[in-house]
């Protein structure tokens, strides 16, 4: 059996590239993908734990993390679609407007 | 196959690919190497003995690299085109990715076949009667221990869902 020190070090590193992507990138898909690779670096913590303690419910609230990082990439990706919306509308703007007369 | 050079070959897939989707520039390229971190990440669930958690893992975030390659895809500021995955992706980058998530796939089936009574996902694994072990565990941990985080996620989802009817009911009225 792997100790569970490995699988601590591994959701370690995962945490840390995560916050260091979610905290240096600017590009929004980016900054999704590390906010999931931090909530995937608690749920390997999560099944570690369950695992040395012979019980389920962390794997049940590792679970429940699961969905809710869905949810939040959905939300995520929709407010940004909605943001990239908004910009290009203001940018098409001032093309759409008449010309001043002399 | 040892347990140790399966849980050394997954963490070094997870973290090699995990680094590469976040300093990559390209979005579908992100998209892609955080499928493959997924996957590895379901294999060592695999390997925790946590198959529903794997399980749910691998669909979840299928569903969610979908949303975020269809986020991407549809806007030009993104540097995604219309072929986005024939064209988008460099070959150098795309052999072994390809090459990673058939391994990763072949080592879900092995783990999966090798334990006895939770490899529910592939056929012929697990003896009917033997098959709730870490169903019925996963079962009762979610729904008895978690009421309340549970009725949080419903009521999250349901507001996603309700803002977004709204929000496109606005758009066509207009």
């Amino acid at each position: 059996m792997i100790p569970v020190g490995s699988y601590l070090l591994l959701s370690f590193a995962l945490f840390a590239i995560g916050v260091l992507g979610a905290v240096l990138r600017r590009s929004a898909v980016a900054v999704l993908v590390s906010i999931a690779l931090i909530l995937n670096a608690v749920c390997i913590n999560l099944a570690a734990f369950a695992r040395l303690f012979g019980d389920a419910s962390g794997q049940g609230f590792a679970f429940l993390v699961l969905v809710d990082a869905l949810l939040q990439i959905s939300i995520g990706a929709w407010m940004f679609r909605s943001l990239w919306r908004s910009r290009s509308a203001h940018r098409q703007a001032p093309s759409d407007s008449p010309e001043p007369s002399a | 196959m040892s347990p140790g050079f399966v849980f050394y070959f997954l963490g070094g897939l997870v973290l090699a690919s995990a680094g590469l989707a976040v300093t990559r520039r390209n979005s579908s390229h992100t998209v892609a190497f955080f499928a493959v971190a997924s996957l590895a990440s379901a294999g060592l669930f695999l390997q925790l003995r946590a198959p529903m958690l794997a399980t749910a893992h691998g669909v979840l975030f299928v569903i969610g690299c979908g949303l975020v390659l269809r986020m991407a895809a549809r806007q030009p500021e993104a540097g995604i085109r219309a072929f986005w995955i024939a064209t988008g992706l460099r070959t150098w980058l795309t052999i072994p990715a390809v090459i990673a998530l058939c391994v990763a796939g072949m080592i879900l089936i092995r783990r999966a076949r090798s334990l006895p009574a939770e490899g529910f996902l592939v056929s012929g694994a697990a003896p009917a009667e033997q098959l709730p072990r870490n169903a019925s565990a996963f079962a009762h941990a979610v729904f008895g221990l978690y009421p309340t985080a549970i009725a949080a996620v419903v009521v999250l989802a349901l507001l996603l869902f309700l803002t977004r009817r709204g929000a496109r009911k606005e758009a066509g009225e207009r």
